[in-house]
């Protein structure tokens, strides 16, 4: 069935204007239904709260995506990720997170991993690259792991045997398995 | 520990499993068709990309303007008073490296690449350093001057190859 997104609210946040206007005019394509933008990650946290405390003048209930470039000033997205995952204003702690970035290097990506990134898209990008990074976020989300140092994505995607030891030694009675929703 | 003791031991990790009410949304009133993205809707998004990849060239231009103001003026300073310079040429790479490719312009990225790899923190600041930048600068706008897009061919070989000259030129002390 092709998706009808028409309530769906998607946040762009991105410091060049080319690129933003490029990802919003895709997602409009694609007939998202609302698609807010920011030009970095302070902009993006204040509207957030805007919409906690009032959502009519934020012009946004809720978020659905977002989708955030990484290298930005003041606030980058990997602190935006962390404010979404972590802070207790932030409006859904499970709000699904694509980082876009034109660094690959792997310490990058596993450290935006360990942020609790939903998705990375490396730039540059093609349109099929971004519909796909959406498609994967409404068809394959991901349990949430809460464990002492972490919380994010189940960041194994796959049940494939381990290379090394497996680092979670933990008991079943020291997990404990919530439902939402 | 009593086996007591572990039951009320409290749980180290949470599990969440959250019900995908994106997908849910997604569907109601989700028109006939197999699991995915309207094929029209695709097409016009396909449109829409490849005419502002049009609209790039004319675009780029306020930034190459930026790049060269920032590599001028870097050469008219001290190389000991270029570091806020180095981080402004830093950036704008950076946005470069992330936007050519995207636009039809691969090689602008790869040498968007070279020129944020050339201008990292604690990287040498002097001035044959600032000619390899100017090199720089010089390639990326001769890409959206001769519109060579994809790699370029023949002539994309030889403008990076003409890069890599410069530079091993310039990086003789």
């Amino acid at each position: 069935m092709a998706y009808n997104l028409e309530r769906f609210s998607v946040l762009v946040v991105e410091d060049s204007l080319f690129i933003r206007s490029i990802i919003v005019r895709t997602l409009k394509a694609i007939r998202v239904g609302i698609v807010n933008t920011a030009s970095n990650g302070a902009e993006a946290i204040e509207l957030m709260r805007q919409m906690s405390q009032d959502g009519r003048k934020s012009g946004m209930s809720q978020i659905d995506i977002v989708i955030s470039d990484w290298v930005m000033d003041p606030v980058d997205g990997l602190m935006l990720l962390r404010w979404i995952r972590r802070h207790k204003e932030s409006p859904d702690r499970f709000m699904p997170f694509v980082m876009l970035t034109a660094n690959t290097d792997l310490d990058g990506i596993i450290e935006a991993r360990d942020m609790g990134v939903t998705e990375m898209m490396t730039k540059p990008f093609s349109m099929k690259t971004l519909t796909d990074k959406v498609q994967s976020v409404i068809e394959s989300p991901r349990q949430f792991i809460q464990a002492p140092s972490y919380f994010g994505p189940d960041r194994r995607r796959r049940q494939s045997p381990l290379k090394g030891p497996d680092r979670r030694v933990i008991t079943e009675a020291e997990i404990e398995v919530h439902y939402v929703g | 520990m009593s086996a007591e003791a572990a039951v009320e031991k409290k749980a180290r990790v949470h599990i969440w499993r959250v019900r995908n009410r994106l997908k849910d949304r997604a569907l109601l009133g989700a028109a006939g068709g197999p699991p995915g993205f309207d094929q029209v809707a695709l097409a016009t998004a396909q449109e829409q990309f490849d005419e502002m990849a049009e609209e790039y060239v004319d675009w780029v231009g306020g930034t190459f303007a930026e790049l060269s103001q920032a590599i001028d003026e870097a050469a008219e300073l001290p190389s000991i008073k270029r570091q806020n310079h180095w981080e402004r040429i830093h950036r704008i790479a950076h946005e470069l490296k992330g936007q050519g490719g995207t636009f039809g312009y691969p090689l602008i990225s790869v040498i968007a690449k070279t020129l944020h790899e050339s201008t990292r923190a604690k990287t040498p600041m002097g001035d044959n350093n600032v000619k390899i930048l100017k090199a720089h600068a010089d390639a990326m706008q001769a890409v959206i001057h001769d519109r060579i897009d994809g790699d370029g061919g023949r002539i994309g070989h030889d403008l990076l190859e003409g890069l890599k000259q410069a530079i091993a030129k310039h990086s003789v002390v």
